[in-house]
């Protein structure tokens, strides 16, 4: 079975140049955790995600390397965090974008895919070996819908 | 550098001054540069040492200070298990509530709270536990972090300066010369909080402006809840005790007739003992493998290449006749030696790394004693260097490894802390410090 079965039909993705305010809605609306980000050409440039808006919402000093670990002294109202999103509304995917999400060929091994959804990746970008064009995504439910249809 | 001098074959036949000294500078040279890790080219200035004959590997053995390096572990131990229950936590937020959480009252109570800690535990550890608090209330404070994160450097440095396991070039001194918790803490802690406040106020004066804060953000922090951030409270009273009696040991460990290395990892043994007792064997394994992961090996190897390195010039010359240039220039006078050193650490250790420094002036005091009049007449350099290297670390942002610490953070917080402006602000104030601590050796000493 190739991976390119195991695609969604329609390709949904981000541009560099969307507003975090449009990602949270596209996210939202299709009940996604991730979506991959092209350019005007259909190039797969990286992955832009729910933890990435999530990131928005949390002081600095948390998401630093060794920084503040817990915080459950802190009790920051919904305002706040309101608030917060607000403050970056404006800012692009183009400055969130994850380069280093990993990615998939058609031709990949159907067990390595698995290997990466267990090891906690989100949805995959499927990518054209070639030409680096994005070809959709592959997910947990989809791949084990098939599974337990017998393929 | 205790090793007794021998006849010494080198490779080849080389001169074996020339040879040692070669290859220290260009050790020196390598670890200043910052291309390679300096654990590395410590380690390999060491080998070279013994490779080359300089050293054999007994007197390379004996070079090693292990009372240095079992301090280190022992407290790196204490620290990692109790960062653990939350406590430094707390007493940060804790101290930011008692101020109302006014920006000013911060800028004050944190730098109390980093020199305390920094007096208590090393510099490195004490700013990777204060910045992160601090930039996490700045930033609830919605003011500047940058004066905040300058102090924390500063307080850090100075706070270090106090006692004998504040500073890892203090911990070096003492174990040298012999000299004990009492003595640190009788000769250089008095002087610390002068030095605290003459630089706390142009830090404040600088950035006054930008240390305003609305009622409402103010608010914000005031609503921390402290007690939340004790995580385990069990393993808080545990490393309450024993820390209380680590530092007790210290105190005592003149009249014990014991090493602060042995107070130290005979403490972290305890506190390893609390933790695990009645846990299953799979727990204890793991618990125990997390302790010692989190000692800094890299520094602790750094330390022995240096010291290995450091003996070898001593066995092959060079700190004797560096000695007698220094001696040579100041006539032997122990004033002009003293403040020379004072003010010669602290330039130096504004630039390089205060460490091998240290490593490399402690034989060369030690060998100047003979000369100026035995081991007691020369005490007034051993507080000249201790206060020189350590607060020297405060002049630029490479002079200590804490200032580079802090500025990792702030790079990773958006805030980043440039060389040269720091350096406009922190080279003056280092001086200034240095001017008090100056007027300090000449009053009580000299």
């Amino acid at each position: 079975m190739n991976i390119n079965n195991l695609l969604s039909n329609d390709i949904l993705s981000l541009s560099v140049q969307d507003s975090i305010t449009t990602a949270a809605q596209r996210l939202l609306e299709h009940k996604v955790s991730i979506l991959p980000v092209t350019d005007a050409t259909g190039r797969y440039l990286g992955t832009f995600d729910m933890k990435h808006l999530l990131a928005l919402l949390l002081p600095k000093a948390v998401l630093l390397e060794g920084g503040v670990s817990d915080l459950a002294f802190v009790s920051d109202p919904m305002e706040t965090l309101c608030e917060r999103m607000h403050e970056h509304g404006d800012q692009t995917v183009g400055e969130f974008i994850d380069k280093e999400a990993r990615t998939v060929h058609p031709d990949s091994s159907l067990i390595e895919v698995v290997l990466l959804l267990y090891r906690g990746e989100n949805d995959i970008p499927v990518v054209d070996k070639n030409s680096g064009k994005l070809l959709g995504m592959v997910s947990s439910a989809e791949l084990l819908t098939r599974v337990c249809k017998g393929a | 550098m205790h090793g007794e001098t021998q006849a010494i074959h080198t490779l080849f036949g080389l001169n074996p001054l020339w040879l040692a000294s070669g290859i220290f500078v260009a050790t020196y040279a390598v670890i200043i540069s910052e291309r390679i890790n300096r654990a590395i080219v410590a380690l390999l200035g060491g080998g070279l040492m013994i490779l080359c004959g300089i050293l054999t590997q007994e007197a390379a053995i004996r070079g090693i200070d292990f009372n240095t390096l079992g301090l280190l572990i022992g407290m790196m131990v204490i620290v990692s298990i109790t960062r653990k229950s939350g406590i430094f936590q707390f007493v940060a937020i804790w101290i930011a509530k008692k101020v109302k959480a006014h920006p000013v009252g911060i800028l004050l109570m944190m730098s109390l709270v980093t020199a305390v800690f920094s007096a208590l535990l090393d510099n490195v550890t004490t700013v990777l536990l204060v910045t992160p608090v601090m930039l996490l209330i700045s930033e609830e404070l919605k003011v500047k972090p940058y004066p905040y994160l300058f102090a924390i450097i500063f307080m850090s440095n100075i706070g270090g300066t106090a006692t004998l396991i504040g500073d890892p070039p203090n911990i070096m001194i003492g174990s040298a010369a012999n000299l004990s918790f009492n003595d640190f803490l009788l000769n250089l802690a008095p002087i610390i909080p002068l030095i605290a406040i003459a630089t706390l106020l142009p830090i404040w004066w600088f950035w006054r402006k930008e240390m305003v804060a609305t009622m409402a953000d103010r608010e914000r922090v005031m609503r921390f809840n402290e007690i939340e951030a004790i995580t385990d409270w069990k393993l808080l009273k545990q490393a309450a005790l024993v820390f209380a009696l680590v530092i007790a040991g210290f105190m005592l460990h003149g009249l014990l007739h014991l090493q602060p290395a042995t107070v130290a990892m005979f403490g972290a043994a305890m506190l390893l003992l609390l933790e695990n007792f009645g846990s299953d064997p799979e727990l204890q394994g793991k618990r125990v493998h997390h302790a010692l992961t989190e000692v800094e090996w890299v520094t602790l190897f750094f330390f022995i290449g240096l010291f290995i390195a450091v003996n070898g010039i001593e066995q092959a010359g060079l700190i004797g006749a560096m000695a007698e240039g220094l001696l040579s220039f100041t006539g032997g006078d122990l004033n002009t030696t003293a403040i020379s050193i004072l003010w010669g650490s602290a330039i130096a250790s504004a630039f390089v790394d205060n460490i091998p420094f240290v490593a490399t002036m402690i034989p060369l005091i030690k060998s100047m004693a003979p000369a100026m009049g035995g081991e007691q007449a020369i005490m007034p350099l051993w507080w000249a260097l201790a206060l020189g290297a350590c607060l020297g670390g405060n002049g630029t942002l490479v002079g200590a490894s804490a200032n580079l610490v802090v500025a990792g953070i702030a790079e990773q917080a958006g805030t980043p802390i440039r060389f040269v402006r720091f350096l406009k602000v922190a080279f003056p104030l280092m001086l200034l410090s240095i001017l008090i601590a100056n007027a300090y050796l000449y009053f009580r000493y000299l």
